[in-house]
């Protein structure tokens, strides 16, 4: 509830003497700032034109061309800041983020946003319009969701390779992906399987004598 | 989206067999395995006689069912097995190939048994699914890829069968047209003949 709130509502900034009033930035512009904080670390400053074009489109235009001229380090910091400034549950948002952050280092920005559409159902590009913080709060959600599940079915399928295929039985259900995993005791019996091809060696011969 | 066909779904996975069922004791039949998935389709035909405007007319329609279509899902094991089953694939003891001359095939039986049915004569039981010859439509692909979040990372392999009419089985005897495409149930009850051979399965399914 608190990140929903969080992220339908503004907040007020201040900066050298004036307030201004800051929403909170779509995925989109959230995205090209963390990634150009990312390139320039790698001395890659190619992204400035549409960060700058960010940056207008998202605070206002005072602030904005005030901002815009700091020194790159410093305004990626303004601009970190920006991003998560005086959310009622900062720290939350702050370990989410780590997550969000972490998966996009995993594979890319493009994975987690396809991810989150495919979750909730959406269009990628409509996911690129909702609230950041709205997003990282769910998709945080989202990758625990998942490490629940490849638990448990890692824990299936330890049970079933101790031999423990009763208890895998009664809490599989039809298309579990548990079964893709399992396969019955008899046909992990390398037997069973030499068993088969002795079989089709024979239907062959059968066929080619008949 | 309004529902346009009805789809019977049986819980659970099933045994799938190919082979030739008229070996004594199931010895000729080659257990593909549990498998994840087997769909069975059957195919129909119809012919409509239309009035002037396009009405079909009460005694003017005709139809026939011309084949079925089987859909299975395998993986691990299964696989291989199937591989080796599949007539174009050659399994020399260090290479696998494909056979490129144009051949007749002779084709093997079917047998799909629910693992509920397993062990409980599902030769003849009512929930067997029996197809007398069945021949690959396709024989699948061999994907090489990245699996990245969530999905299935077991990578299955998909094969699909068409039933062929079978006048008669593979021991020679006639049988019963309605039962030449697809079944369920006991043999049997197919198999046009004074003292039929029996089909089987291994004692396994029995």
């Amino acid at each position: 509830m608190r990140a929903l709130v969080a992220a339908l509502t503004s907040c007020e900034v201040e900066m050298e003497g004036r307030l201004h009033l800051v929403r909170r930035p779509t995925v989109q512009q959230a995205v090209t700032v963390l990634a150009f904080a990312e390139a320039i670390q790698d001395g890659d400053a190619s992204g400035w034109g549409e960060l700058r074009r960010t940056v207008f489109a998202w605070l206002p235009l005072r602030l904005a061309s005030e901002i815009v001229c700091f020194e790159p380090a410093d305004l990626i910091q303004a601009l970190a800041n920006l991003l998560s400034a005086g959310l009622p549950d900062a720290k939350r948002h702050e370990s989410d983020e780590q997550v969000v952050k972490q998966a996009a280092r995993r594979s890319s920005w493009f994975e987690v946003i396809g991810n989150y559409a495919a979750a909730f159902g959406i269009d990628p590009e409509a996911v690129l319009s909702r609230r950041w913080t709205l997003f990282v709060a769910e998709y945080a959600e989202i990758e625990r969701l998942r490490a629940v599940r490849q638990l448990e079915n890692a824990a299936w399928y330890a049970g079933a390779k101790l031999g423990k295929m009763d208890d895998v039985a009664k809490r599989a259900y039809p298309g579990d992906p548990v079964y893709n995993f399992v396969e019955p005791e008899i046909m992990r019996d390398p037997e069973w399987k030499a068993r088969q091809l002795e079989v089709i060696r024979k239907n062959r011969q059968k066929q080619a004598s008949a | 989206m309004p529902q346009t066909s009805i789809t019977t779904v049986h819980a659970g996975p099933a045994w799938v067999l190919i082979g030739d069922p008229t070996t004594g004791v199931g010895a000729g039949m080659v257990e593909i395995g549990l498998v994840p998935s087997v769909e069975v389709k059957l195919e129909i035909m119809r012919q409509v006689a239309r009035n002037e405007l396009n009405q079909a007319l009460k005694d003017g329609v005709f139809g026939a069912v011309i084949g079925a279509s089987v859909s299975m899902t395998v993986q691990g094991i299964s696989a291989a097995i199937l591989a080796a089953v599949l007539e174009e694939m050659a399994d020399g003891t260090t290479s696998i190939s494909a056979e490129t001359a144009l051949a007749n095939f002779v084709l093997g039986t079917m047998c799909i048994v629910p693992d509920d049915v397993k062990g409980d004569t599902a030769h003849s039981n009512l929930k067997t699914q029996w197809l007398p010859s069945v021949y690959t439509t396709d024989i699948g692909a061999f994907i090489h890829r990245l699996i990245s979040g969530g999905g299935d990372d077991a990578n299955p392999y998909t094969v699909q069968f068409a039933a062929a009419l079978a006048a008669t089985d593979q021991d020679g005897q006639a049988m019963n047209t309605e039962y030449g495409i697809w079944f369920r149930g006991d043999p049997e009850d197919g198999i046009n003949e004074t003292t039929p051979t029996v089909w089987s399965l291994p004692t396994s399914y029995e």
